[in-house]
């Protein structure tokens, strides 16, 4: 906790001093997001709520920032935290000003997949896959679990397993992926395979 | 760079202005003041892009390359104008990139890229064309996407490393081409932690190590380059830490940190110290939080 607080300082300074590079917000909010989970975890439930808003009121407008904030409020292993509808607002803002990046489709596509709407979040992933030259598995997991619940389950399997092939390839130790890879290995009925 | 930017840019400033305003509107033919003019530009930009002001670097680095294009119509054929064409483009790539504008930043080094591979297809043995290609194909990695695009930047790490090593078979005691080696040994561990080859990266990122301490010890340095030696530790302790060697992980991130610190605290207008700090902490937070769910 001490050092994410050190962190976040250094972010501040950044943030205030070379405000032309839109990276130092997007890093500022990770820090400020990674403190309140990290906060959560230590059962230090009263500190998270001074970072917490801070990151919801960091640069509304600034698209890297949302997406960020957006990521968090649909993958957050905390359930009190996630709120779709408020990722779907921030991730769509994003699309519709930055139609080409791909990585805010993929955004859009896990907070439409949390809030229900399954049809939408294929449409979104699909996009996302084709702008980042077949995409990788955060997008993948995600389209196995949509396809599943729209009840496609050839489609469903098949996208499973190109991002278990994918894993396999490339071993991650991104905690987010590994939770969306135990949501669709549970989803789907298959064994883990991850270790 | 940082402990005298400030005076420099001034001054160089100073001189660019009476160039711009005074003297190119009058003697706008004059091959010797459009020439210099470029030159100053490119001086102007390298010390924008080093305090954090991007957009004044990227105007500074256009208006370069106008002038230069502008000499290149009249000597089609200097090398020299070229080269300077192509360091142009390439420093408005990291400038592009640094501000998240990745199209933009790859379209700059394909245009550096483009002009020394003619250069180097003219003079095929140059040792300082090759190591200018390979730091512009490392770079151009930099905004590229490793999971989409694994194979083609593995093929540029590749080729980054047979350019810096045929430059230096022919001078292997130039301290700026080891310096070039050490930074493609160091990206392409990155590149092999960052796809999973843990033990591929672990051995490109210690050998990148050796070169940079044996070159950190010998000579006295620009501070500057405390930031290279920190980034190859920091480096290391990421691939340590995915080894799950936590201990020479704490080591390497406690090398890298101390050396960040005081960067960060002897030139606080120069950002990169301190993204490199911040970037390090990270890591090292990542760490503890995954030594402590171990124990």
């Amino acid at each position: 906790v001490e050092v994410r607080r050190r962190i976040i300082h250094h972010c501040e300074v950044l943030y205030a001093n070379f405000p032309e590079a839109p990276q130092h917000g997007a890093r500022l909010v990770r820090n400020y997001l990674s403190l309140v989970a990290l906060l959560w975890q230590r059962n230090q439930q009263s500190k998270a709520a001074e970072p917490f808003p801070k990151a919801l009121a960091l640069a509304p407008d600034d698209a890297a920032v949302n997406n960020e904030v957006a990521w968090f409020l649909v993958t957050v292993p905390e359930p009190r935290f996630r709120d779709s509808a408020e990722a779907v607002r921030r991730a769509r803002k994003d699309v519709t000003a930055s139609p080409e990046e791909g990585n805010y489709w993929n955004t859009l596509g896990v907070a439409r997949y949390r809030a229900g709407d399954h049809k939408g979040a294929v449409a979104d992933l699909e996009k996302s896959v084709l702008l980042q030259q077949g995409g990788d598995s955060f997008d993948w997991f995600i389209l196995a679990m949509a396809n599943w619940r729209l009840g496609d389950h050839v489609k469903a399997r098949r996208w499973y397993h190109k991002a278990e092939n994918w894993l396999r390839q490339h071993p991650s130790q991104n905690a987010t992926l590994r939770l969306l890879r135990g949501e669709a290995e549970g989803l789907l009925g298959i064994a883990s395979k991850g270790n | 760079l940082g402990d005298d930017s400030t005076p420099r840019l001034g001054a160089h400033t100073s001189r660019k202005d009476v160039l711009e305003e005074e003297l190119l509107p009058e003697e706008g033919s004059d091959l010797g003041l459009r020439r210099e003019a470029a030159q100053l530009y490119g001086k102007v930009a390298s010390i924008h892009f080093s305090l954090g002001h991007w957009r004044k670097a990227i105007e500074a680095r256009d208006r370069q390359v106008d002038l230069l294009s502008g000499l290149l119509e009249e000597e089609a054929n200097s090398q020299e104008l070229r080269r300077q064409l192509a360091d142009a483009h390439c420093y408005r790539g990291h400038a592009f990139r640094d501000v998240r504008k990745l199209s933009e930043g790859r379209a700059a080094y394909d245009q550096a890229i483009n002009l020394l591979e003619q250069l180097l297809r003219e003079s095929p043995g140059d040792p300082k064309l090759q190591v200018m290609l390979s730091n512009t194909l490392l770079n151009k990695t930099t905004v590229l996407s490793f999971s989409t695009g694994a194979a083609g930047v593995e093929r540029l790490y590749q080729r980054t490393l047979e350019l810096d090593e045929a430059a230096l078979a022919t001078e292997p005691q130039n301290a700026l081409f080891q310096e070039e080696r050490a930074l493609a040994l160091h990206d392409q561990g990155l590149f092999f932690l960052a796809v999973g080859r843990a033990n591929e990266a672990l051995a490109k990122l210690r050998a990148a190590l050796e070169v940079r301490k044996a070159l950190h010890g010998s000579r006295p340095r620009a501070r500057a380059y405390d930031r290279y030696l920190a980034g190859n530790y920091a480096a290391l302790g990421q691939g340590q830490s995915a080894a799950g060697k936590t201990k020479e992980a704490e080591q390497s991130f406690a090398e890298a940190l101390s050396l960040l610190e005081k960067g960060t605290n002897d030139f606080p207008e120069v950002p990169y110290f301190r993204i490199a700090w911040v970037d390090t902490l990270s890591h090292y937070a990542h760490l503890l939080v995954i030594t402590a769910l171990v124990r």
